[in-house]
C-alpha cells in the first residue's frame, strides 16, 4: 500500500502549459458556480508520488458470464463440464442449447487461489473468442486475448461475485432473514449497486468519486484535468455531490473522439461575447444553473483535452499530442483530417467483420493516461478513474449467433489486449489497473436462443500489479435450482446464482490499491465488515 | 366530464394557495446571489383557464406542441380548454404512408449497405410530428414512445425502420385512447417482440430427453411490462410517494410490488406469440409489381392456413416474413402486424409431454415449479385472488394437421382462446394494478410539464387516470386534459417557483426551430427533406426517436445532475443525456443550421455561411447546393419580423417565440449591447440571425418553464 505523503507539486510547468490556451482561447471567464479554474484555490493537491489509475470497463446489459470461464475438468460423465453442459440446455444451437464444446474451450493453467470451494489446477478454459487475434488491415500485428494475459500471470478472474449486504444462503433468501439488495435481478437498480458499492440506490454519491474524494486531499489533482473521465457518457459510479463535507470531484464525459470545443462565429467579436456573458449571467431556476454550469465546464474541459491531446513536445502530425501511442492499432491509420478522428476500430470474429468502438474508447483512456504521466505536459496527475462502457450484453435472444455474444467477448478481447500493450509501451502496466463489472450474471437454463437475468457471474482484473493467473472466489458448480449449504453453491430454478463473493469486496481491494486505508473503505463501503474478507488480494 | 375537472380546479385553487405558502416558507436554498432576477415582461395575472397575454399563450403552447409559430401565438384566443378540445378531435397524422412512399425511390443497396433507410425514417418523423395539425396528439405518443421505449439501436429493428414507423403510428392511434389497449397493443407489436424478446417465446420444454436439459419462457417483456410500463418495482401510492410497509417500523419500509416468481409466471403468459401467417402481398411502384411471398403455413399441399388453423403451423411459428426480391428493404406485412399465439408453444398449464401440471398446494411455501395456474399480479393465490386463468388445456396435438376437421377445428379455437384470455386476464390485472395511475400520470406530467411535480399535481392526475368522469380508467385524452388544464401547469406564480419546469429535450430544441422559425421545405419533390434531413441527432444531441439506448430511455425519470440537482434533490432526468460532449456539439450545431442551413451534408463547403463578415455571406438563398436551397431560413421570414428602428417590437416578438415572454432583463441587454449596438457594420438580418442564434444556445431557451 501506498504511503500517503504530502507534498508540494510543482505547478509551474502546468501553468506555463495553459498560459498560452488562456491567452488564446479567452475562454475563462469568472463564471458562477464553477470553480474548477481556480487558481488561488492550487494547492498541495493529491498527496501521492507515484500515479495509479483504475479503469472500469463496464459490460452493459448483464454478461452471461458463466460462459466467459467455463469448467474444463473432463468431457466424462458426471464430470463438472458435463454439469456445466446440461445446464446451459446442451451445445450452441442445438434446439436452444447455449454451452460451448469441450474442444472449443480454450484450455488454462490454473492455480488454486480459492479461499474455499473447489477450484483445482485443469479444471477450467476460458471462451474461444478470448485467443489471440489478427487487427484487420493489419497484417501480421498480433493483440493477445485474454487468454494469453490470464496465461502470462497479468489477468485474475473473480468468480460468483455479485450484490450483497451480507452473505445469504438460499434457505436464509427464501426466509427473508438476512438482508438483500433491492431487485437483483433489475438492471437500474443492480447497475446502481455496481456503481454505488451495497448501500445501492440509497447512496447517491459513486464509490469512485468517493474513493478520489476519500484518497486525494481535496478530491483534485489540479484544477485542469479531471481525476475522474468517462468515456461512456454519464455515470454515477464517479458522480458527487457538490457542497458536501465530502471533496468535489470532478468528472467529464468525453468521446471516444475526443472533445469538441465551442465554434465562434466568423462575423466578429461581438456575438462572441455575447455568448460568453449570456453563460456568465444569474439565473433563478437551479435547472437553468445546473445547465449554464455543466455547459461551462463542458467547455472548459474540451479547451483543455483538446490542447493536451493535440499539442506536445515532438509531434509530428496533427492530433498526435501528448498522448501518442505507438502501439498498433493506432499507428497505421493517421488521423483524419476531415473528421478529426482516428479509423475506427475493428474485429474479425469467424470471419465477419465488426466495429470495436470498445477499442477506441481505450485507445483514448491509453492516450490521456499517456498525456497525464508526461511531466512536459503538466498534468501530474497522481490517482486517476476511466470508465469505459460497451453495450449490448442482455442477450435474451440470439445469444449465440456470431454478431450477439461471441462479437461482444471478442470485442472486449481484442480491446483489453490492446490496452495492455499500449500500458507496457508507456511504462505504466504496473500502474494502470484494469477491471470489468456487469449488472448481473445471467440464468444458467436458456429460453429457447438466450438468456435472462440471474444475479452471480464472473469479472476479471487485469494489469502488472495484478496476481494473475488465478481465479478467485468460488465458482458455482453450475446446478439449476442448487440448495447445498456445505458446499455454499445455491441457485434458483433457472440457475440464477446467488453470490458468494460481494461486489464491496472486489471494489475494496481495487481501492485499497489505489490507497484507501481502512477508515476509508469502511467509509466507502459500510457493508464491508459483513464480510470476513475485504481484500481478496488478487492486488499486490 | 369538464364540470368535473372545472370543480375540481376551484377546490384545487384554495389548496394551490395553501401549498405556495409551503413552497415560499420551505423553498429550496438558492443561491443568494443569484435569486434576484428580473424578466423584461413579467405578468403575474392568474388565469387557468384563459391565456390572456402572448407570454401566456406561448407557455401554454409550449407545453403542448412541438412549438409555437408567431402565427399560432397570435392567433390563438387563449382558451385552453377549446383548444384541448379541437385537438383530441382532429383526426390523426399517420406517417406509415409517407415512410413507404419515400422507400420506393429508394435502392436496397441504399438501406442495406450505406443505412440510408434512418435518415429518411428520421426526416420524416422531423417532418411529421413538426408539420402535423394533431400536434398534441403527436406530443403525447413522442411522451408515450419514452415509456413504452423500442429503439433501433437494436440491431434487427435498425435493419427494418416499418418497424419504428409503424410503431410510431400505433402510438398516434392509442394516444388519447385507453391505456389498457395501447399496452395490449404494444404487447402484441412485433417490434416490441422483438426489442424485448417475447418474439416466438415459448413455454418450458424438454429439448434433450436424454440428459434432461429444457429451455424456459424468456422473461425479458414479463420484467419491463412491470417495472416500466405499468407498475414499476415498488408500491406507490395515488401521489407517486411509497407505499410504507411497515408503519411502526423508523423510516420508511419500502414494499416491493413483485418477486422474481412472478417474472418467471408472467414470462409463461407470454408464450407462443409470433409473427402472423397471411398471404402474399403485392405492391406497384413505376408500372411493375412486386410480391412477397408470405410464409408456408400450412404443411400440405397449398401454403396458406386457413381460419383457425394459422395458429397451428410450426413452420408459421418459427420463420420470419420475407422481404421483396431485389428490393431488400420491403418487408411482408406480417412483420409489423399484430402477433398471435400457437398454442402448441403456450404454456396452457401443461407440461411438454401434454400432462397437466400440478395444483398449486393450497397451504404453505410454494417452490419455483411450475404450476398450472400463473401467479401473476391481479392473480396472487395468496392474497386471495382468483387464479390464472382456468383449467389447463391440452394443445401439442394439433399442430400442423393437413386439412383438421370441425371438431379439431373447434379443439383449436379452445387452445387460441386460451392464450387469448389469458393475456387478457394478465393485462387486465397489470392494468388495474393500483400503482399505475401514479406511475405514469408522473411520467406524463414530467414530459409535458415539469420534473419535480408536485404530490397535488400527481394525485389529481392520478385520479382522472383511475375515472375520467365517466367511471372509465385509464383515458389518455382525459388525462393529458387534465395534465394541461391543472393549476400547478397554468399559474403564473408556480412557474416562478425554483424546482418548477423541466430542461428541453434536445428533439424538442429542434423541432421548437422548425416551427418557431416557418422552416419548411418548399419544394416540389416529395422525396428532399431538405430541412428535416437531420442524420447526426444521435452524435450531436444525443437524441432521436425511437433510438434510446435501452427499454430505460434517454433518460431515468429520477435521474438527479450532479451539481445542484442533486444537492437539491431535483430530479433533471434530461440532463442525463446533455453529457460535457453534447452540451457542446449541440450548441454548435445550432450555429451551424442559422448560418449554413438544416440538413444534410451541412459541412459543405459550396454552401453559403449567412454569418461571415458583412458583405461576404449574401445569405446564400440563391445557392443551390444538392436541391436544398430551402435549408435555410428564409430572408422573407426575418424581414418579416420588426426591424432595429422598432427594437423593442422585435425582442418582444422572439421573446413570445423562444422564452414564453420570460426573457430576462440580463439577456435583454445582453443582445442590446453586442448586437443591436454592437455589430454596426452588420446587415439586418444577420443581426437577426444571430440574436436567434444566442437565444435559442441560451440557458433560459434550455428550460421549459
Amino acid at each position: 500500500m501506498t504511503d500517503r505523503k504530502h507534498f508540494d507539486k510543482n505547478r509551474r510547468s502546468l501553468l506555463k502549459s495553459f498560459g498560452g490556451l488562456m491567452a488564446a482561447g479567452g475562454l475563462f471567464q469568472v463564471v458562477p458556480g464553477i470553480q474548477v479554474f481556480n487558481v488561488a484555490h492550487a494547492s498541495t493537491a493529491g498527496g501521492f508520488n507515484d500515479y495509479k489509475a483504475l479503469v472500469r470497463l463496464e459490460m452493459n446489459g448483464g454478461c452471461d458470464s458463466f460462459n466467459i470461464l467455463i469448467p474444463r475438468d473432463s468431457d466424462t460423465a458426471g464430470s463438472w463440464y458435463r454439469r456445466y453442459l446440461s445446464s446451459r440446455g446442451g451445445l450452441i444451437n442445438q434446439g436452444g442449447g447455449i454451452g460451448y464444446a469441450f474442444d472449443d474451450i480454450l484450455p488454462i493453467v490454473s492455480e488454486d487461489a480459492a479461499s474455499s470451494g473447489n477450484i483445482t489446477a485443469g479444471d477450467f478454459g476460458l471462451n474461444p473468442e478470448f485467443s489471440d487475434r489478427a487487427i484487420p488491415g493489419q497484417p501480421g500485428v498480433i493483440t493477445p486475448g485474454l487468454h494469453t494475459l490470464y496465461n502470462d500471470g497479468s489477468l485474475a478472474f473473480v468468480s460468483n461475485v455479485g450484490s450483497l449486504i451480507e452473505p445469504v444462503s438460499k434457505f436464509e433468501y427464501n426466509n427473508k432473514t438476512r438482508a438483500v439488495p433491492r431487485a437483483v435481478n433489475s438492471h437500474k437498480d443492480q447497475v446502481e449497486y455496481w456503481n454505488l458499492g451495497s448501500s445501492g440506490p440509497s447512496s447517491s454519491r459513486g464509490w469512485g468519486a468517493n474513493l478520489i474524494g476519500r484518497i486525494l486531499t481535496d478530491g483534485l489533482d489540479n484544477e485542469l484535468f479531471p481525476a475522474c473521465i468517462s468515456l461512456a457518457g454519464q455515470t454515477k459510479f464517479i458522480e458527487s455531490k457538490i457542497n458536501t463535507t465530502l471533496n468535489n470531484v470532478p468528472l467529464y464525459t468525453l468521446s471516444p473522439d475526443g472533445a469538441q470545443t465551442v465554434r465562434r462565429y466568423n462575423l466578429n467579436d461581438s456575438p462572441s461575447a455575447a455568448f460568453n456573458a449570456m453563460y456568465a449571467q444569474a439565473q433563478e431556476s437551479p435547472l437553468v444553473r445546473s445547465f449554464r454550469n455543466s455547459f461551462n465546464k463542458a467547455s472548459l474541459f474540451a479547451e483543455t483535452f483538446n490542447t493536451l491531446l493535440t499539442q506536445g513536445e515532438g509531434s509530428t502530425a496533427p492530433g498526435d499530442g501528448w498522448g501518442r501511442i505507438n502501439t498498433p492499432y493506432q499507428t497505421s491509420g493517421n488521423l483524419d483530417p476531415v473528421n478529426n478522428q482516428y479509423p475506427r476500430a475493428e474485429v474479425t470474429v469467424n470471419g465477419e467483420t465488426y466495429q470495436n468502438h470498445l477499442l477506441n474508447q481505450l485507445s483514448t483512456v491509453a492516450r490521456l493516461i499517456k498525456t497525464s504521466r508526461e511531466s512536459a505536459a503538466g498534468v501530474n496527475a497522481t490517482r486517476q478513474i476511466y470508465v469505459v462502457k460497451l453495450r449490448g450484453f442482455d442477450t435474451h435472444a440470439n445469444q449465440m449467433d456470431n454478431d450477439a455474444l461471441p462479437r461482444l467477448l471478442a470485442m472486449v478481447s481484442q480491446a483489453v489486449g490492446y490496452f495492455s500493450e499500449a500500458m507496457a509501451e508507456i511504462n505504466a502496466e504496473n500502474d494502470v489497473t484494469l477491471f470489468s463489472s456487469s449488472e448481473f450474471g445471467r440464468t444458467l437454463n436458456p429460453n429457447g436462443s438466450g438468456t435472462d437475468h440471474g444475479w452471480g457471474g464472473v469479472q476479471f482484473i487485469q494489469g502488472g500489479a495484478v496476481n494473475g493467473g488465478k481465479i478467485y472466489g468460488q465458482h458455482p458448480l453450475m446446478n439449476i435450482n442448487a440448495d447445498d449449504d456445505s458446499s455454499m453453491d445455491w441457485s434458483f430454478s433457472r440457475g440464477q446464482y446467488i453470490p458468494t463473493t460481494a461486489t464491496d469486496q472486489m471494489m475494496a481491494t481495487l481501492s485499497r490499491w489505489m490507497g484507501a486505508n481502512n477508515d476509508d473503505l469502511n467509509f466507502i463501503f459500510p457493508y464491508l465488515s459483513n464480510f470476513s474478507e475485504s481484500d481478496l488480494g488478487f492486488l499486490s | 366530464m369538464l364540470r368535473r375537472i372545472m370543480n375540481q380546479f376551484r377546490t384545487r385553487t384554495g389548496m394551490a394557495l395553501i401549498c405556495l405558502a409551503n413552497l415560499i416558507f420551505f423553498s429550496f436554498p438558492v443561491n443568494s446571489q443569484e435569486i434576484e432576477i428580473d424578466y423584461i415582461h413579467y405578468d403575474d395575472f392568474e388565469s387557468f383557464m384563459q391565456g390572456r397575454t402572448q407570454a401566456e399563450k406561448s407557455r401554454f403552447l409550449v407545453q403542448a406542441t412541438f412549438g409555437p409559430s408567431l402565427q399560432e401565438i397570435f392567433g390563438f384566443d387563449g382558451d385552453y380548454e377549446g383548444w384541448i378540445d379541437d385537438q383530441l378531435a382532429l383526426p390523426p397524422t399517420y406517417l406509415y404512408d409517407d415512410y413507404f412512399n419515400a422507400k420506393l425511390d429508394q435502392t436496397s443497396e441504399d438501406v442495406i449497405l450505406a443505412r440510408r433507410i434512418n435518415p429518411v425514417k428520421v426526416a420524416i418523423w422531423n417532418r411529421t410530428v413538426s408539420t402535423a395539425p394533431d400536434q398534441l396528439r403527436q406530443r403525447m405518443a413522442f411522451a408515450l414512445s419514452q415509456i413504452l421505449v423500442i429503439s433501433d439501436k437494436n440491431l434487427m429493428l435498425e435493419t427494418n425502420a416499418d418497424h419504428s414507423a409503424i410503431y410510431h403510428d400505433l402510438l398516434v392511434e392509442h394516444a388519447f385512447g385507453n391505456y389498457r389497449d395501447l399496452l395490449e397493443a404494444v404487447t402484441r407489436n412485433p417490434a416490441m417482440g422483438i426489442y424485448l424478446s417475447h418474439l416466438k417465446n415459448r413455454k418450458k420444454e424438454l429439448i434433450n430427453p436424454d440428459s434432461g436439459t429444457y429451455i424456459s419462457p424468456d422473461e425479458n417483456y414479463a420484467r419491463e411490462i412491470m417495472q416500466l410500463f405499468s407498475i414499476g418495482i415498488f408500491e406507490r401510492n395515488d401521489d407517486y410517494s411509497l407505499v410504507d410497509g411497515d408503519p411502526d417500523m423508523p423510516g420508511l419500509q419500502a414494499v416491493e410490488a413483485y418477486d422474481e416468481n412472478m417474472i418467471t409466471n408472467l414470462a409463461r403468459v407470454f408464450s407462443g406469440l409470433s409473427y402472423q401467417c397471411t398471404d402474399d402481398f403485392t405492391f406497384e411502384y413505376q408500372g411493375e409489381t412486386y410480391t412477397i411471398r408470405g410464409q408456408d403455413c400450412r404443411p400440405g399441399p397449398g401454403r396458406v392456413c386457413e381460419g383457425v388453423a394459422c395458429h397451428f403451423s410450426t413452420n408459421g411459428f418459427f420463420s420470419t416474413p420475407r422481404k421483396a426480391p431485389n428490393r431488400l428493404h420491403f418487408f411482408h406485412p406480417d412483420s409489423y402486424s399484430p402477433m398471435i399465439c400457437y398454442p402448441r408453444f403456450h404454456d396452457t398449464g401443461r407440461d411438454d409431454a401434454d400432462e397437466p401440471l400440478p395444483s398449486r398446494p393450497a397451504q404453505g411455501p410454494y417452490t419455483d415449479e411450475p404450476y398450472r395456474d400463473k401467479r401473476v399480479i391481479g392473480h396472487i393465490p395468496e392474497q386471495g385472488q382468483a387464479p390464472l386463468p382456468m383449467k389447463p388445456i391440452g394443445c401439442n396435438s394439433l399442430n400442423d394437421i393437413p386439412n383438421p376437421n370441425p371438431e379439431q377445428r373447434a379443439a383449436m379455437q379452445a387452445c387460441v382462446d386460451y392464450c387469448d384470455d389469458e393475456i387478457d386476464m394478465a393485462l387486465d390485472g397489470l392494468f388495474n394494478h393500483p400503482n399505475v395511475p401514479s406511475f405514469i400520470s408522473n411520467q406524463l406530467i414530467q414530459r409535458f410539464i415539469t420534473s419535480n411535480p408536485s404530490p397535488e399535481y400527481i394525485y389529481d392526475i392520478s385520479q382522472v387516470f383511475k375515472d375520467n368522469g365517466y367511471g372509465v380508467r385509464g383515458d389518455l385524452g382525459a388525462v393529458i386534459k387534465a395534465i394541461l388544464l391543472h393549476p400547478d401547469a397554468r399559474s403564473n406564480l408556480f412557474r416562478s417557483d425554483a424546482s418548477f419546469g423541466k430542461v428541453k429535450e434536445p428533439l424538442l430544441k429542434l423541432t421548437h426551430s422548425y416551427r418557431a422559425l416557418d422552416i419548411q421545405s418548399a419544394s416540389d419533390d416529395p422525396h428532399d427533406f431538405g430541412v428535416f434531413d437531420v442524420s447526426t441527432l444521435d452524435e450531436e444531441f444525443g437524441q432521436r426517436a425511437y433510438a434510446a439506448d435501452s427499454v430505460f430511455n434517454f433518460y431515468s425519470p429520477d435521474y438527479q445532475h450532479p451539481g445542484e440537482p442533486q444537492n437539491m434533490g431535483l430530479n433533471s432526468p434530461e440532463l442525463q443525456i446533455y453529457t460535457d460532449l453534447t452540451l457542446v456539439s449541440s450548441q454548435n450545431a445550432w450555429l451551424s443550421f442559422l448560418c449554413n442551413g438544416w440538413g444534410f451534408p451541412r459541412a459543405n463547403n459550396n454552401r453559403s455561411d449567412n454569418c461571415r463578415s458583412n458583405g461576404q455571406g449574401e445569405f446564400g438563398f440563391t445557392l443551390p447546393v444538392n436541391g436544398r436551397e430551402n435549408s435555410y431560413i428564409a430572408p422573407s421570414w426575418l424581414d418579416a419580423l420588426p426591424g432595429f428602428s422598432n427594437y423593442e417590437a422585435l425582442v418582444d416578438q422572439l421573446n413570445w417565440l423562444f422564452l414564453s415572454g420570460r426573457m430576462s432583463t440580463g439577456l435583454d441587454d445582453i443582445l442590446r449591447t453586442h448586437i443591436r449596438d454592437g455589430m454596426p457594420d452588420s446587415s439586418e438580418r444577420q443581426k437577426k440571425l444571430v440574436m436567434i442564434n444566442l437565444i435559442i444556445n441560451s440557458p433560459e431557451f434550455a428550460v421549459q418553464r
